[in-house]
């Protein structure tokens, strides 16, 4: 808004925005537990939940929809926030996850443990080497890009780690004992929420929650951090021990969504990004906001995959990249002209 | 002037700074009261940066600080944020926050981290700097739609929120306009009159002979000279550390050496 000086004002509060996700989640978990090869109504799902154990309405939301749902809800959310973190940390509205490699990672060390046999599909040692691979490619990139480091040096630095991951999956699919094993490979890959069960949920639920209290609790020190290291410092906050938890939380968020569902990325990216205005660019309000602009995002497009007409199923991942992608270069345009003068 | 003040408010000892394994600051010695301004001055890349930040023990150094007589690495960085307050230089902001946000982050150290939940007491004290600041009309601005002048004020007005004894202001007054350089001298001065400690890097040697009660002049990382700004900014001491020519001006009965030529 503008007033007679054509300054720009600020709204202070939206308070409509936090009842208006719940709004919007409830309408969009409806659709998530309703469509489908069979469609049922909303009163049929309500219905569902109180059905006797055996009846078709309730396996197919109980036992096949709801774990879809509930991990469309929880990993959007959590790579939203994380990805709200981490531009508050560095600043930097271009900053996500999956930028800079952290999905690939954390898929290449979920990949690397099943193909060398210590891991299947559903043990516990399966997000906890996604994670570890998380935290080490987001570690790895902190450190080589050091302090104040500006955006070229990140995105580059990303681009290694990237490229590194890839070259070590590729290597796993290569040396992939049986074609079983490579294609499991590739659903890492491709990213998806199809065929999941309340199990999925329970291997990553305990990590989401933990990254989630972790990064919400350093809130207040993305606002301070808006003036910049030193000035955060000056006000007690420890930065050392911010970047840290940021690099924890982000690697539990993502290791454990990884594992459970293959690398999806840009959610971390874009969520923030279309919440930033309503927070007025707090960072600190930006981090709620932005895991349920998250989870909306993946449920939606969990939900869109299985609109889209096609003979194989569109896996979620990739819609999420092929949306993803063009939103980035978009905003790589908008950003042209910051980019382009203070980076050094 | 008091020669002998009862109690120093800041005592620096053997206090020393190396970055890279270079010293910037070799150690030096001095104490100052509360209730000053004093200016720090000296040639780029004399250490004034990197001594102020080890007052604020934002950067490790060696030898001590002590704020009224107590190690400020001894006490707890929240209750040093209290304490001392810091303007970094540059006035950075990496987000387009609204101006009243920025200044409420000076109560962070307090506990006030979310400022739509402020108390009364830390909403007067909000409000108190930046009325001494000239701000309150910004309040509700994106601080990145201000002008550079009124982003120094806002600055300003968020180190003073933080209510602490000490305040350390690294070039606050670098590419003002001389009405905001001196309007920004006068709410330092005033702040001093409060009882704070106020240490301003400067490098305008008029503004610090005018304003400060005391001036430091640091070269190659060493102290040469601390005293009154007639002491300090002599024209010995200014073609000694800078290798200029001053010229003596007299205003209002007080004599002042302006930078004049190279020798």
């Amino acid at each position: 808004m503008e007033d007679s000086d054509g300054h720009v004002r600020l709204v202070r509060e939206r308070r409509w925005l936090l009842p208006a996700f719940v709004l919007l989640l409830v309408g969009l978990s409806l659709g998530s537990l309703g469509i489908g090869p069979v469609k049922l109504s909303p009163a049929e799902i309500v219905a569902a939940f109180w059905a006797t154990p055996g009846d078709p309405a309730r396996i197919i939301v109980m036992e096949i929809r709801l774990p879809r749902l509930v991990l469309s809800l929880l990993i959007g959310a959590i790579l939203g926030m994380s990805g709200a973190a981490m531009q508050g940390l560095l600043r930097n509205p271009l900053a996500a996850p999956s930028l800079f490699g952290a999905p690939q990672t954390a898929a290449f060390a979920a990949v690397a443990t099943m193909s060398l046999g210590l891991n299947d599909a559903l043990s516990w040692g399966l997000p906890l080497a996604a994670i570890l691979g998380a935290f080490a490619s987001v570690f790895l990139l902190l450190a080589v890009a050091g302090r104040n480091a500006s955006l070229v040096l990140l995105i580059l630095a990303g681009l290694a780690i990237s490229a590194l991951a890839g070259a070590g999956t590729s290597l796993a699919m290569n040396l992939a004992p049986n074609p079983f094993a490579a294609l499991e490979i590739a659903f890492w890959l491709l990213g998806s929420l199809e065929d999941r069960s309340l199990r999925h949920v329970t291997l990553c639920l305990p990590f989401i929650v933990l990254a989630a209290v972790i990064l919400f609790s350093q809130r207040g020190a993305f606002r301070a951090l808006t003036l910049g290291e030193e000035a955060a410092q000056s006000l007690g906050v420890n930065v050392d021990r911010l970047r840290l938890l940021v690099i924890l939380g982000v690697a539990l968020g993502v290791g454990a969504s990884v594992a459970v569902a293959g690398t999806i990325s840009f959610i971390g990216l874009v969520a923030p990004h279309l919440m930033r205005p309503l927070v007025n660019h707090d960072p600190a309000r930006l981090l709620l906001p932005s895991a349920l602009c998250g989870a909306a995002l993946l449920t939606t497009a969990d939900i869109a995959v299985r609109l889209i007409p096609a003979t194989t199923d569109i896996k979620v991942g990739v819609l999420t990249a092929i949306i993803g992608v063009p939103f980035f270069l978009w905003l790589i345009l908008r950003e042209r002209r910051n980019l382009a003068g203070g980076l050094v | 002037m008091n020669p002998h003040p009862v109690q120093s408010c800041l005592v620096v000892r053997a206090l020393s700074v190396a970055l890279g394994g270079r010293q910037v600051v070799a150690p030096v010695e001095f104490s100052l009261g509360a209730g000053r301004l004093v200016a720090l001055v000296g040639p780029n890349g004399a250490g004034k940066t990197s001594l102020l930040r080890a007052l604020a023990a934002l950067v490790p150094a060696t030898g001590r600080v002590l704020l009224r007589g107590q190690d400020i690495h001894a006490i707890t960085s929240a209750e040093r944020a209290r304490r001392i307050a810091y303007l970094p230089q540059g006035h950075q902001v990496h987000w387009p926050l609204a101006v009243r946000d920025v200044v409420a982050l000076g109560r962070f150290p307090h506990g006030g981290r979310e400022p739509s939940r402020l108390g009364p007491e830390d909403q007067a004290i909000i409000h108190d700097a930046m009325v001494r600041t000239d701000t309150l009309t910004l309040a509700e601005r994106s601080v990145q739609s201000l002008s550079g002048g009124e982003r120094a004020r806002v600055m300003v007005a968020r180190v003073l929120a933080v209510d602490a004894a000490v305040i350390l202001a690294d070039e606050p007054m670098a590419a003002l306009d001389p009405r905001h350089q001196l309007a920004l001298m006068a709410v330092l001065k005033a702040e001093a009159a409060r009882g704070r400690l106020v240490i301003a890097v400067t490098h305008d040697l008029m503004l610090a002979a005018r304003f400060a009660d005391e001036v430091i002049v640091l070269d190659q990382g060493q102290l040469v000279v601390q005293g009154p700004p007639d002491v300090a900014l002599s024209a010995a001491v200014l073609s000694r550390v800078y290798g200029i020519e001053a010229a003596p001006v007299t205003v209002g009965g007080r004599t002042f050496q302006l930078p004049w030529s190279l020798p």
